[in-house]
């Protein structure tokens, strides 16, 4: 990745604009630790809004939510809102949906925001219902904790720490790989 | 609570979290939210793990540190951008 400040576009000849102040392009390991445009990339919209659905969307799809109501974070009041509000979305999603969302906000923008909430609210159910069967026909052994070492390491990786790759696989994911497959073990075993 | 209503609670308010950020964009230093998420999951984590956290510490740190950038004028960027740490 370099360092070098990102080029704007930049009309030739006279009309040439300072180019606004370089940024240092930081390397995006993780989607939940990406906040597009932050490193001054200019964006179109619709990649920003695409980022905002990514963020918000990914906890649904990554494992990480099914794994936290497999393990019961998810039945009480306060265990909801901070999943909620650190999981689902979060820094991300916030940064994201301010710079999609900035100026003016027409129709369009409202439905695209009403069809992100049914979106979440369905993904959000439906990885949550998978979850929560899961852990009640299963006594879980191992995934449990996989959810806490994911969370760790998807909070390092967010904090600015350096989380390594497997082959190119983000070691979150690894980690819920490897514990699906040793869960697996334990109820063959059992 | 049932895990499916604490799904539609979860969703809910981060859908409307991230309508206040859209209609209500306060220009917060990217680099304290992102410390300020990491630690609140982090927190989530370690109560994952069993550790005896209470489960209300990591949404009193994230409210407590919200509350602490909308109020402290170091945490505020005049021109709204983000900063990367």
């Amino acid at each position: 990745m370099s360092d070098e400040p990102t080029r704007q576009d930049v009309p030739a000849q006279s009309t040439r604009r300072r180019p606004e102040r370089p940024e240092v392009i930081r390397e995006i390991r993780l989607p939940a630790a990406a906040a597009d445009g932050a490193n001054g990339v200019a964006t179109p919209a619709r990649r920003r809004l695409g980022t905002l659905y990514l963020l918000t969307l990914l906890s649904t799809v990554d494992g990480s939510l099914l794994l936290l109501s497999a393990s019961g974070q998810l039945d009480s009041l306060g265990g909801a809102l901070a999943v909620g509000l650190t999981v689902i979305a979060g820094a991300g999603s916030w940064l994201a949906a301010r710079q999609a969302f900035q100026g003016c906000r027409g129709v369009g923008d409202w439905a695209a925001l009403g069809v992100l909430g049914l979106l979440t609210l369905a993904a959000t159910a439906a990885a949550v219902w998978l979850g929560s069967t899961l852990g009640s026909a299963l006594t879980l052994h191992v995934l449990p904790k996989a959810t806490g070492v994911v969370l760790l390491l998807v909070a390092a990786d967010i904090g600015g720490l350096r989380v390594p790759r497997l082959r190119g696989v983000p070691l979150p994911v690894a980690v819920v790989a490897c514990a699906g497959v040793l869960e697996a073990v334990a109820q063959w075993i059992r | 609570m049932d895990s499916l209503i604490g799904a539609l609670v979860a969703a809910a308010v981060a859908w409307l979290s991230i309508v206040a950020a859209a209609v209500f964009p306060v220009p917060l230093d990217l680099g304290w939210l992102r410390r300020l998420g990491a630690v609140s999951l982090a927190l989530l984590g370690i109560l994952a793990l069993g550790a005896p956290v209470p489960g209300w510490l990591p949404l009193a740190v994230l409210g407590l540190g919200l509350a602490a950038a909308m109020v402290s004028p170091f945490l505020r960027r005049p021109d709204g951008r983000g900063m990367v740490p």
